[in-house]
């Protein structure tokens, strides 16, 4: 449908320029008709005038007349009842019949001729008519095609910019459409009005992560270093446990409040990717962080090396590793092959509500009940930074997948 | 002895908690809550039987910031530096490591790991004992570079180069292996004690760095995608 309204706006103006011409152009033709059949009966009717003035003075007929011709209509012998009366009568189509009929006392004389409707003539106007009717409608459609096309034209770049927008990119409508005071410049400004609502909105989330992120830090060190001055009791133990989990938490909050702030470059090295992997899920199991056997990692003959920031990527794989042991159920399976780490885990997969609006802060898979849901935030951000793109969805036996799509060609530097 | 440290932070919950614990495990610690008031304490016992064998400095500080603190102690001698970093904070920690810092940790830290960061630092300044004790060494000469082993010595052209105690771990670390490429990742491990599945790109990054820019650029090559090696 990219291009039904223009066409539809040309197709309507044709439509009703050809109507009006056709119109205008059969009541010419008309009229030129009728004018010729008036011309006709004038000219009938002097030589009716002068025949009966020749008839009376000399007894002769002229101009083909005839004395009390029984083929006269008697519509016009009617007509001419009173002494000196004369009249004209016109019948028939293409061919006309026209009879001119004069009284002089009890003789009617008349004349009969007859003469084409159409002729050269009026063939020359109709065709006159006829190309200046096509004419007029092709320029119009011209014309209507043109405004269609800018009209169109706009409406097209400002849905391109509307698709940049929810991209991310920084541009507006408004830049796309031009300075018109139109419906289309109408249009643009409200959803530029709209995507500035929006964008505030984000970027209050963003602050708000960001000062509860800053705020908690120093209070949370304070509290992790006399949390560990505890002794060894039960109560110090469960004390120190969830200290520990609010400093992961702090420590994500202040990694999200980085990335959002946009300055987050890569650093890149060259790196095999096969061994990067392994090597991720090797420390995440020296810290505990995943039970031995959990995580199982597939792939990876083809040593292929990337430029990228392994640090990032690791960042990236355990969080999403995380996640799926968290929500999901082990094991997890990390499959890498040439450019992409597919990471599958075996739990009930995700949502459709997830799928169609990918990770949200703060708003969790309805089925996921513990953690606070930074982790995939952090994934998605940190593989922004890498020029990397992530899916979600479910894999065809059942479980969520994640696919990291690393870029081949070199992502974003400090250099 | 109990090893003195110079602790460096402006929040009281911190810093206290913090001398506790590092009193705990032994340290003898003198609490500074501004940069210039640590400045002033740190120059007042250099030279003398107090003198510090550490420093652990936040880098937002009132006063005067952790990062000049560092190169301040840096100006006067290779006492131990650590940053505390807070993550999100304007000031790098690269900034911190190129003004000569030896190692970080991050706010929230783990005291664990600050104890760890702290025993590998000691374990640097300390003399090495590689050289067999007794025997005469020979010089080891890398081009214009001619090391020591015994006396913990580098010359380049029979000047003196300064180097600090990690520095020069990193430089013998390296000349044991030469010609070896050491990965970023073994040299975490063998210089800095960090566990082997540790990474970190600064640390190792700007104190190769550091080093070049005192041994010269070409002596150390890096090996892209592996690591570092050490001409002969």
């Amino acid at each position: 449908m990219r291009t039904g309204l223009r066409l539809r706006i040309t197709a309507s103006i044709a439509a009703v320029v050809l109507v009006a011409v056709a119109g205008l152009a059969v009541a010419v033709h008309l009229l030129v008709i009728q004018n010729r059949i008036d011309a006709q009966r004038s000219n009938a009717d002097a030589q009716i005038r002068a025949a009966i003035e020749i008839y009376q003075a000399t007894d002769l007929l002229s101009f083909g007349a005839q004395v009390n011709d029984p083929a006269l209509p008697s519509r016009l012998r009617d007509a001419v009842r009173a002494d000196g009366a004369r009249a004209t009568l016109v019948t028939g189509g293409s061919t006309r019949e026209l009879w001119a009929a004069g009284r002089s006392g009890s003789t009617v004389l008349s004349i009969r001729s007859t003469f084409a409707a159409v002729d050269p003539g009026v063939r020359a106007v109709d065709q006159s008519l006829l190309v200046a009717g096509v004419a007029t409608v092709v320029l119009a459609s011209l014309i209507g095609a043109g405004l269609a096309t800018g009209l169109s034209r706009r409406l097209r770049l400002a849905a391109g910019a509307a698709r940049a927008v929810s991209r991310g990119e920084d541009t507006s409508l408004r830049a796309a459409v031009g300075p018109g005071h139109d419906e289309v410049g109408a249009l643009a400004d409200a959803v530029d009005a709209m995507a500035e609502r929006l964008a505030e909105q984000l970027r209050s989330e963003q602050r708000v992560t960001a000062d509860v992120a800053h705020d908690l830090r120093t209070p949370v060190t304070g509290l992790a270093a006399a949390a560990s001055l505890l002794d060894d009791s039960r109560p110090a133990q469960l004390v120190r446990d969830r200290v520990a989990a609010l400093t992961s938490l702090v420590q994500d909050l202040l990694e999200v409040a980085r990335l959002d702030t946009g300055v987050e470059t890569a650093e890149l090295e060259h790196v095999v990717l096969p061994e990067l992997v392994r090597r991720s899920v090797d420390r995440g199991i020296a810290t505990g962080e995943y039970p031995a056997g959990a995580v199982e990692v597939y792939g990876g003959g083809d040593q292929v090396m990337i430029l990228t920031d392994p640090r990032r990527l690791d960042r990236v794989i355990s969080n999403l590793v995380r996640n799926a042991l968290r929500h999901g159920r082990a094991p997890v399976e990390i499959d890498t092959q040439a450019h992409r780490i597919m990471i599958t885990d075996h739990g009930p997969g995700f949502s459709p509500e997830f799928l169609a609006a990918g990770p949200q802060r703060f708003r969790q898979d309805s089925t996921h009940r513990d953690g606070h849901g930074l982790g995939l935030i952090i994934a998605t951000g940190q593989a922004g930074v890498l020029g990397a793109r992530l899916s979600f969805q479910n894999a065809p036996e059942g479980g969520a997948r994640v696919i990291i799509d690393l870029p081949g060609s070199a992502p974003r530097s400090d250099a | 002895m109990r090893p003195r440290l110079l602790w460096v932070e402006d929040d009281p919950v911190i810093g206290e908690a913090t001398q506790l614990n590092l009193e705990r495990y032994d340290y003898e610690v003198e609490w500074a809550t501004d940069g210039l008031r640590a400045w002033q304490i740190f120059e007042q016992h250099r030279g003398d039987d107090a003198a510090f064998d550490v420093v652990l400095s936040d880098i937002m500080l009132p006063g005067l910031d952790g990062i000049s603190l560092c190169r301040r102690v840096r100006g006067v001698g290779d006492t131990p530096f650590l940053l505390v970093s807070a993550r999100g904070d304007s000031i790098d920690v690269v900034t911190g490591l190129e003004a000569g810092a030896d190692d970080y940790v991050t706010k929230p830290f783990d005291v664990q790991v600050l104890l760890a960061r702290l025993r590998s630092v000691a374990r640097r300044s300390l003399p090495t004992g590689r050289a067999e004790s007794g025997a005469a060494t020979e010089l080891e000469t890398y081009g214009d570079l001619t090391l020591d082993r015994q006396a913990l010595e580098l010359r380049r052209d029979g000047e003196p180069v300064p180097l600090t105690p990690t520095e020069m771990r990193l430089f013998l670390e390296l000349a044991d292996n030469t010609g070896v490429v050491l990965s970023r990742n073994t040299l975490l491990t063998r210089v800095w004690d960090y566990p082997d599945w540790a990474d970190d790109a600064h640390l190792v990054n700007v104190h190769i760095q550091r080093l070049r820019a005192k041994i010269g650029n070409d002596r150390i090559e890096t090996v892209r995608g592996f690591g570092y090696k050490l001409r002969r």
